[in-house]
């Protein structure tokens, strides 16, 4: 099972500094307010006509290619502008003699080619077992969320209410959050680098437990394309586990900051 | 409009009263604070990524090359177009994200193809599905019968962008085809696309060709010719079809290799039953003598910034793997374990040598650290030998051989996980991989 840790703190440093604020703030409410008037303006009305996520429609780069000398090579042209949607979207070399002598140093013509592939030690890993248990089985596509969804999750129950807030409810929304978050982390070991990925992903959930805002990443091993290419796979890990639903209410609105480690993750 | 709200002591009073108010709901009110979480187990898949057709003529087999090319690194699990739910995507348009996320696409690649003035260009984009964000977008342009090269070129694109590494797919391989039976196999030199389209060969067959080596410019190789009576090192130039000795030499010439700025190429002399180890300036044809132990040195490789050459040598009893200067300085010894070490190459990247080992009747490609450190085996079979490096230092070719059959060319990965048949349905061994092509 992975670990989950939660961390909250009741009286953060941001608290006090706002508890003092306000005492300066009412103080000089208190000493400077004289005779002076108030203005009062007036009030502007705003609507919300959508709230769809920023797109990135920077427009394609110039390819850096030159021509290559044996064949034409493709060479790049000022690219066009993606035009908007047309409508809203939802969003060595061997020697000759050992060469020769290579066949008299094989194995006998019987042995039959061996599969190249190699042992696996078994042990028992009871973590991994319990994983199986609840993981679906890997490369299905659209894989749903196990998290309950819709008018009959549990969390919308009135019993479940009832524990809405308690350590042991907050504990196990976290879990099944991570849960989540490792089934749609696809991670890349096979490159060189890839294993030794460690990417912090913050980000803020709505009440609906919707992504809200950017969600950032800061990459806090090596900084190579390699990090770059996996923090951006962690924050795709973000995107694709959410809408994170039947968490406690207090969860909206906070922020969440998940640590994904490949050191880990490409170990097991 | 202006107006005085209330006297001063009843405000003052009422600020007291808001502030202490603000205190006590301050107080009483859970803090907001930061939740964490560590995720430290993933999903450890090739991506899916989703190519489908790109607009225009050709589209479809540009779109169909980038899938297999990525499929093909391992690294990438190419999605069924049957299965998409947008059609004809344009990179004129920004997809309907939703649909993408529907089939699990992580990325998505789309592009368009035109021809005008007899000139083919092929705009791409890639996209995060998820993300809702354009990763990249390029436009190439070419001659139409150039559109395998485009498409090889979007798919380095992609590939690097989306694993961080550099791609290698708009390379070639050169190697030694080998056709007829067996005592009397003609062994010619061939060259073909790294995905094994556009094979050709290079000489007629009429002397035994081994061990083709490219230089860094990618335009030319050296290799050796064996006749009867005797050995010799070329030089052959893949745009003009032009051959050139190195020269004569006393005594049997074997295993050159360009060094990194392509300028030498060093290579080894057998005489008498002994083999050293020689570099020849191209510049001025001088030569130079870089090793003299009494023992067979042989297949010496360059690491990627000309300073150390490594080199296998039975000086010690058995073959193994020794590092020196480029100007045969400091030879040690840098393989350490059992069986017998050939063959090595310098990654291009500089971090790893490849070699071919032999060890309890089995031969393996396995890879360890310019120090010796940290040796894989990646492979074993009856016969694998001869690796060499894609550019991008993850991906080896090598030719393998099973009882009774003809040697034929496969790729494994660095890690050792990835491993499969080369592209090139033909007999052939001694491939050489060459620089991404300019």
């Amino acid at each position: 099972m992975s670990r989950t840790d939660v961390y909250r703190a009741e009286f953060s440093p941001a608290v006090l500094g706002s508890l003092a604020l306000h005492g300066v703030v009412a103080a000089a409410f208190l000493i400077s307010w004289s005779e002076r008037d108030l203005k009062v303006g007036g009030v502007v009305p705003v609507t919300i006509v959508s709230s769809a996520p920023d797109r990135d429609t920077r427009p394609a780069e110039q390819a850096d290619v030159t021509q290559s000398a044996q064949t034409e090579s493709p060479t790049p042209e000022a690219p066009p502008e993606v035009a908007p949607p047309p409508a809203p979207t939802p969003a060595p070399a061997p020697t000759p003699t050992p060469r020769a002598a290579k066949p008299a140093e094989k194995a006998p013509a019987t042995v039959p080619a061996k599969p190249p592939v190699k042992p696996v030690e078994k042990t028992l890993d009871l973590d991994a077992l319990a994983a199986s248990l609840t993981k679906p089985a890997r490369n299905t596509a659209a894989r749903p969320s196990s998290a309950a969804k819709g008018p009959t999750r549990a969390e919308t129950a009135p019993v479940a209410r009832q524990t809405v807030g308690s350590g042991l409810a907050a504990g196990a929304a976290v879990a099944g959050m991570t849960e989540e978050l490792q089934r749609r982390w696809i991670l890349n070991c096979d490159v060189e680098g890839g294993r030794d990925v460690l990417v912090r992903v913050t980000f803020r959930l709505g009440v609906s437990g919707q992504v809200v805002g950017d969600v950032t990443s800061q990459i806090q091993s090596a900084r190579t394309p390699v990090a770059t290419a996996g923090a951006e796979r962690a924050v795709r890990a973000v995107y694709a586990a959410a809408p994170f639903r039947g968490l406690p209410r207090e969860f909206y609105g906070d922020r969440i900051a998940v640590n994904f480690n490949a050191k880990e993750a490409c170990a097991r | 409009m202006t107006k005085t709200l209330m006297s001063l002591p009843g405000l003052k009073a009422l600020g007291l009263a808001v502030f202490l108010a603000l205190t006590a709901m301050i107080l009483a009110t859970p803090a907001r604070a930061e939740i964490e979480v560590n995720v430290n187990r993933g999903d450890v898949q090739p991506l899916p990524i989703a190519v489908p057709a790109f607009g225009g003529a050709q589209g479809s087999d540009i779109a169909q090359l980038i899938a297999a090319n990525l499929q093909r690194s391992g690294l990438f699990r190419p999605l069924d177009p049957a299965g998409f739910v947008e059609k004809n995507l344009t990179a004129a348009v920004q997809p309907r994200f939703g649909d993408w996320k529907t089939i699990n696409a992580q990325a998505l690649v789309n592009g368009q193809v035109t021809v005008e003035g007899g000139k083919l260009r092929v705009d791409f984009r890639l996209w995060d599905v998820f993300a809702e964000q354009q990763m990249l977008g390029l436009q190439f342009t070419s001659s139409p019968e150039n559109w395998r090269r485009v498409a090889h070129k979007i798919s380095d694109a992609v590939y690097e962008r989306l694993t961080g590494e550099k791609g290698y797919f708009d390379t070639r391989v050169v190697f030694v085809a080998e056709s007829g039976a067996r005592g009397k196999t003609i062994k010619r030199l061939a060259i073909m696309d790294q995905d094994g389209a556009n094979p050709s060969y290079l000489t007629t067959g009429d002397s035994i060709v081994m061990t083709p080596r490219f230089s860094s410019n990618s335009q030319e190789i050296t290799y050796m010719s064996l006749r009867p009576d005797s050995s010799a090192i070329y030089l052959f130039n893949l745009e003009t079809a032009r051959r050139e000795s190195l020269g004569s030499f006393p005594g049997m010439v074997f295993a050159p290799r360009f060094s990194p700025d392509g300028g030498k190429v060093v290579f080894s002399v057998e005489r008498g039953g002994n083999s050293d180890i020689y570099v020849m300036n191209l510049s001025n044809r001088s030569s130079q003598r870089l090793t003299s132990d009494p023992s067979i040195d042989t297949s010496a490789s360059y690491s990627p910034d000309g300073a150390r050459i490594v080199f296998n040598s039975d000086r010690a009893g058995s073959p193994q793997l020794y590092v020196m200067g480029a100007d045969g300085s400091g030879q040690r010894r840098i393989s350490g374990g059992g069986g017998r070490y050939t063959t090595p190459v310098w990654s291009p990247t500089g971090e790893f040598i490849a070699f071919t080992k032999q060890t309890g009747g089995e031969f393996h490609i396995g890879v360890m650290r310019p120090d010796g450190t940290d040796e894989r085996l990646l492979t074993t079979s009856y016969l694998d030998e001869g690796p060499t490096w894609a550019p991008n230092g993850r991906v080896l070719m090598f030719s393998r051989e099973t009882p009774g059959g003809a040697p034929r060319l496969w790729t494994v990965d660095v890690t050792g996980r990835i491993l499969r048949p080369a592209p090139y349905p033909g007999a052939a061994s001694d491939p050489a991989w060459s620089p991404l092509l300019n």
